[in-house]
């Protein structure tokens, strides 16, 4: 008897872009799709929930379909179907979750819920050179700003969180304020090249006080009162914005893998694709002998190869309940997931 | 034939399965969450029939109007169930799904369908002599004016007390839904006609497609 590869679709829908990933257990990933509604969102200035969902039922099955193409497979070799259950947009995830389960249930095969979160922090062991357990996991995205304290897959405990705008919220709103679109972190960073010297010292907010967690919104509000009085000065305000949010981060990084005894970072979420907080990470680890981990550039932001490949992690555990409720949780915390 | 016929778009989840000589049905009221319910539901038809999905012939599903979220519960999980074993889909309105299921259970034919579309509208359709028409989203008093010699059928007709005043419908029953029964026949019936299920992916109509407004920056 040959041993029998594992096969998992991982569909992700939980907030503006669609995901399709397939896992094997003997290849890895074999085949990822993305369809990004950005474009879709940019007029409203965020994301429209109702809209977000229309576009998700559109193109679940076609991204599967290419998917199943490019990995030169059939949809019947597949053993397991993992979905975004949560955390995000009932109605997004729903698309998804509502999907993957009727597939499963159609086929006979089992499904498993991925939380969003675990997906992103384990992206980075998507990578040939990818981090071993346990880790500090800095999660930063347009929704979260978490420290993780990892031990191994489904085994979290939470350092510290943000109090009140996720950092890629932050770097979208300074953005906005600068007048550049939306989703504007990526144009933030750009802007910010252009400045050589950095202008304004802004605060480093919550970095002067012991903890874990943070806090964004003043650093908007800072950039936004240096905007008033000297807007001529774009470039300078993006950079000491990007400055002043990426040290926060890093200063925080340094403290939680001081208080650990891990020397491993793994850094994810869109916010992990900034160069500037890639270059100052490493070079702060550099200096306590530790080293950090990124997912490859597309990886950062949502994606369905992370569910995919969380999704195949738990459905390998085996515990995965098989009934076939769509089950889907907007609200869900990392801290709820159990260790397999 | 194998059918299977599904509807989550409103407060109710119904789905049936054809098989050659027999209908199984399942149908709950006053459900909310569908998402929970639907698949099984449908395993417990497919258990008691004794076949397999892949055995199906076809998809039938109510492709809307109804609340956004049934609606894509409802197409999302066809979807599915369509693409795993390569199955043909047919979705009808919602609308059209009260109307004939009333039309056949009051024996009339002429009948006004108003579903509670809430903000102050309806999602509204007449069916005459087993033909929908102008199905649409309607404030009360914009509803064709029709006459006492229709039945006023769906939550409409409880939501907005103007309606029978605008619409000349005088006897309504607001507590009449949407059945997967209705749809297997009302689809055979279409078949029958010479209407093709597709291999399309399904998708939903909302009838309600103002949802966003542009920001003024
Ligand atoms: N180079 C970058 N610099 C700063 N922020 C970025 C960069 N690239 C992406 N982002 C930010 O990442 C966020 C999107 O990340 P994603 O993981 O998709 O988050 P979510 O799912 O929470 O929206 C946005 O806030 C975006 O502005």
């Amino acid at each position: 008897m040959g041993h029998k590869v594992s096969l998992t679709l991982g569909i992700e829908s939980s907030c503006d872009e669609t995901g399709i990933g397939i896992y094997s257990s003997s290849e890895g990933l074999i085949a990822h799709n993305l369809f990004s509604q950005v474009k879709i969102h940019a007029d409203y200035g965020g994301v429209v929930p109702e809209l977000a969902s229309r576009d998700h039922i559109q193109r679940v099955i076609p991204l599967i379909k290419s998917s199943l193409s490019d990995a030169k497979i059939n949809l019947s070799d597949i053993t397991g179907v993992a979905h975004t259950a949560g955390p995000g947009l009932a109605g997004a995830l729903l698309v998804g979750s509502a999907i993957a389960k009727s597939i499963s249930w159609s086929l006979g095969i089992p499904s498993v819920e991925v939380h969003h979160m675990e997906g992103h922090l384990l992206a980075p062991l998507l990578e040939e050179d990818c981090p071993e357990f346990p880790f500090i996991a800095l999660l930063v995205s347009g929704g979260h700003t978490m420290l993780v304290d990892v031990k191994g897959v489904g085994d979290y405990t939470i350092l510290g969180e943000s109090l009140d705008d996720a950092v890629g919220e932050a770097f979208d709103k300074t953005a906005k304020i600068l007048g550049l679109g939306y989703p504007g972190g990526p144009a933030l960073a750009e802007l910010a090249k252009q400045c050589k010297t950095i202008k304004y010292k802004f605060p480093r907010p919550m970095t002067d006080r012991p903890g874990l967690d943070f806090s964004f919104s003043g650093l908007k509000t800072y950039a936004r009162n240096t905007f008033i009085k000297e807007p001529q000065n774009r470039s300078d305000i993006a950079k000491s914005f990007e400055v002043a949010a990426i040290q926060t981060l890093m200063i925080k990084c340094r403290r939680a893998l001081e208080g650990s005894e891990y020397s491993t970072l793994v850094v994810s979420g869109g916010v992990s694709a900034n160069l500037y907080l890639r270059d100052t990470l490493d070079e702060m680890c550099k200096k306590i002998n530790a080293r950090a981990f990124y997912p490859r550039q597309e990886f950062c932001t949502d994606n369905g190869a992370m569910i995919a490949f969380a999704g195949h992690y738990r459905l390998m555990s085996k515990k995965i309940n098989s009934d076939h409720k769509i089950v889907i949780k907007p609200r869900w915390s990392l801290e709820d997931l159990s260790a397999i | 034939m194998n059918l299977l016929a599904i509807d989550t778009c409103t407060e109710v989840c119904s789905v049936s399965l054809l098989l050659d000589n027999k209908k199984i049905d399942r149908f709950v009221e006053g459900v909310e969450k569908s998402s929970s319910l639907i698949l099984p539901l449908c395993d417990e038809v497919f258990d008691e029939a004794n076949i397999l999905p892949k055995d199906l012939d076809g998809v039938l599903y109510t492709r809307g109007p109804g609340s956004f979220t049934g609606v894509r519960m409802c197409t999302a999980v066809v979807q599915g169930i369509s693409f795993a074993h390569n199955i043909p889909t047919l979705g009808l309105s919602t609308l059209e799904v009260i109307g004939y299921g009333a039309s056949k259970k009051y024996n009339k034919d002429k009948v006004a369908i108003a579903l509670d579309a809430r903000m102050g509208e309806v999602y509204w359709a007449y069916y005459i002599n087993n033909k929908i028409h102008n199905e649409s989203l309607k404030k009360p008093n914009e509803v064709d004016s029709l006459g006492a010699e229709y039945i006023g059928v769906g939550t409409g007709w409880g939501a907005y007390e103007e309606l029978s005043f605008h619409s000349g419908v005088n006897d309504f029953i607001s507590e009449c839904h949407p059945q997967a029964t209705n749809l297997i026949d009302l689809a055979l019936e279409y078949i029958d006609r010479g209407v093709k299920m597709t291999f399309d992916i399904a998708m939903p109509v909302y009838l309600r497609n103002n949802v966003a407004h542009k920001s003024l920056k």
